[in-house]
């Protein structure tokens, strides 16, 4: 079997790059990178990745709203949301949107690996 | 020589051997004007465009020195308590930029502080001598009553802009 | 924001909400610095006239970085700068940055502007967490010049009319480093005395 596929979607480069180094470094492969939840959206669609990591706070569209068009699209889709803002009201309409996991920055990189292992385990 | 500093929606005055300074306009925009016979200079640092835009619902004191129309009526009416003539004034403007990189649609309100700037003294026939606007870096800017001499710095550069009359204008 | 109606006792509320948020942001930054020990001041609440706003994180002509972000929740406007000083963006960024990459170049900018992100949304989970209100928060942005060019620039691009602020700082040092940074929020005009009434102040 190859290597699990993610997108993974925040507005800041930095956060993206970290994201990416922290994934490839164990095994993962970034597929594509979005800046905000449109490109998020539509990258899903054409790349059809295995696993998601959503950032909430970005321009034009959030990251919550992003989730609930992806899952609109396909309810199988597989999207942890990494960050800042780890509010409980957030986090709830995070998981109601149809994330499977909430890693609150600044993390550890084993809390992603995890997350994601978890989550792909279903 | 006296230094008289001049804050945000402030504006000042100043006579024979002053200083005007104002630090860090960013989009804020500084009018300087200098009555070079009198050696009378005014700076004014402005915040916004257009008073009538945001006096709707207001219940504070008015300052006209934050707002571009107002601004340079209320300089100008300073100078001309100094003993200023109006017909003998030019203008130098600096600031306007616009600082912060983010994400963000329209014209900035930087951009629209020095339209406003350029139409008021435009309309009250003040030649603008010398401009250094917009961009994205922060300024200070300073005249010296006693020579009309503008000195615009920013954190990477200094720019002297000496107070020259080519065209006779103003001189009353 | 008109400064009739802010009494000691508000000010004693809105520092001690300033030391809640700045204490979760400063552990998260404890976080990404491998745990080094950082420092919080007590948090000064001041009401200031419109023109001593530009002074209000020290000498006005000095470079910082600042990175603005608007918070919102139904009852309240919040902006927040995290500012700092230039030796502390650079010392930040020579920490945090991979090697190899331009300290103030792309990456570096938008590690600071991740890092306003993160101390921010660390201390709106604090004030969610104390008052029961969900807070929404805007990306950052990022200025790098003079602090009172950029806290002008605060004012009027937000449109700010009022002739008096009030500004909730709480400074942070990272000790081992001798750096400090700044958390500073400008609550808008006439959106602070329903949080007030929430916290219980008369
Ligand atoms: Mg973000």
């Amino acid at each position: 079997m190859g290597k699990k596929t993610v997108l993974v979607v925040d507005d800041t480069a930095f956060m993206r790059m970290t994201l990416k180094n922290i994934l490839e470094k164990n095994g993962y492969s970034v597929i594509g990178e979005g800046e905000d939840g449109l490109q998020a959206i539509e990258l899903y669609k054409e790349l059809n990745p295995s696993l998601v990591t959503m950032d909430i706070t970005m321009p034009n569209l959030d990251g919550i709203k992003a989730i609930e068009e992806i899952i609109k699209h396909d309810a199988g889709a597989v999207i942890i949301v990494v960050s800042a803002m780890g509010q409980k009201a957030l986090v709830i309409d995070a998981l109601n949107a149809g994330a499977k996991d909430f890693v609150v920055k600044p993390f550890q990189p084993e809390r992603i690996t995890e997350a994601l292992q978890k989550v792909s385990r279903g | 020589m006296e230094t008289t500093y001049v804050y945000i929606a402030d504006l000042a005055v100043s006579q024979n051997e002053g200083l005007l300074v104002t630090i860090g306009l960013g989009s804020c925009v500084g009018v300087a004007l200098y009555d070079a016979k009198r050696k009378i200079a005014g700076l004014v640092h402005i915040l916004l465009n257009d008073s009538k835009q945001y006096l709707r619902d207001r219940s504070n004191q008015f300052n006209p020195a934050k707002f571009a129309d107002t601004a340079i009526p209320e300089l100008i009416k300073a100078m001309e308590e100094r003993g200023a003539s109006r017909g003998a004034l030019v203008a130098h403007l600096a600031g306007g930029s616009q600082l912060f990189d983010y994400k963000f649609d329209g014209v900035g309100i930087g951009q629209k502080n020095i339209e406003a700037a350029r139409a008021k003294l435009k309309e009250l026939g003040i030649a603008i001598l010398s401009e250094d606007t917009g961009g994205d870096y922060g300024r200070t800017m300073k005249i010296n009553a006693g020579s009309g001499e503008v000195i615009i710095s920013s954190l990477s550069r200094e720019k002297k802009l000496t107070f020259i009359n080519p065209r006779g204008v103003g001189s009353d | 924001m008109r400064d009739a109606g802010i009494t000691e006792q508000h000010k004693d509320i809105l520092a001690e909400l300033a030391n809640i948020g700045t204490g979760n942001a400063a552990t998260a930054l404890s976080q990404m610095l491998d745990h080094e020990k950082i420092l919080l001041e007590v948090p000064e609440v001041n009401i200031s006239p419109l023109q001593h706003v530009p002074e209000s994180l020290g000498d006005p002509g000095q470079k910082i970085a600042a990175i603005m972000m608007e918070a919102a929740c139904d009852e309240l406007e919040l902006t927040i700068l995290l500012a700092l000083p230039l030796p502390a963006t650079l010392s930040l960024i020579d920490q945090l940055l991979p090697e190899g990459l331009e300290p103030l170049g792309e990456m570096g900018r938008s590690l600071l502007m991740e890092l306003g992100n993160i101390l921010t949304g660390s201390y709106l989970n604090a004030l969610s967490d104390m008052t029961g209100l969900t807070f929404t928060l805007s990306p950052p942005g990022l200025g790098l010049d003079m602090a009172g060019a950029l806290l002008g620039s605060v004012i009027a691009d937000k449109a700010m009319l009022e002739d008096s602020f009030i500004l909730i700082k709480t400074t942070m040092h990272i000790l081992s480093r001798e750096v400090e940074g700044n958390l500073l929020l400008l609550p808008s005009a006439g959106s602070l005395h329903k949080i007030l009434a929430r916290l219980g102040a008369q």
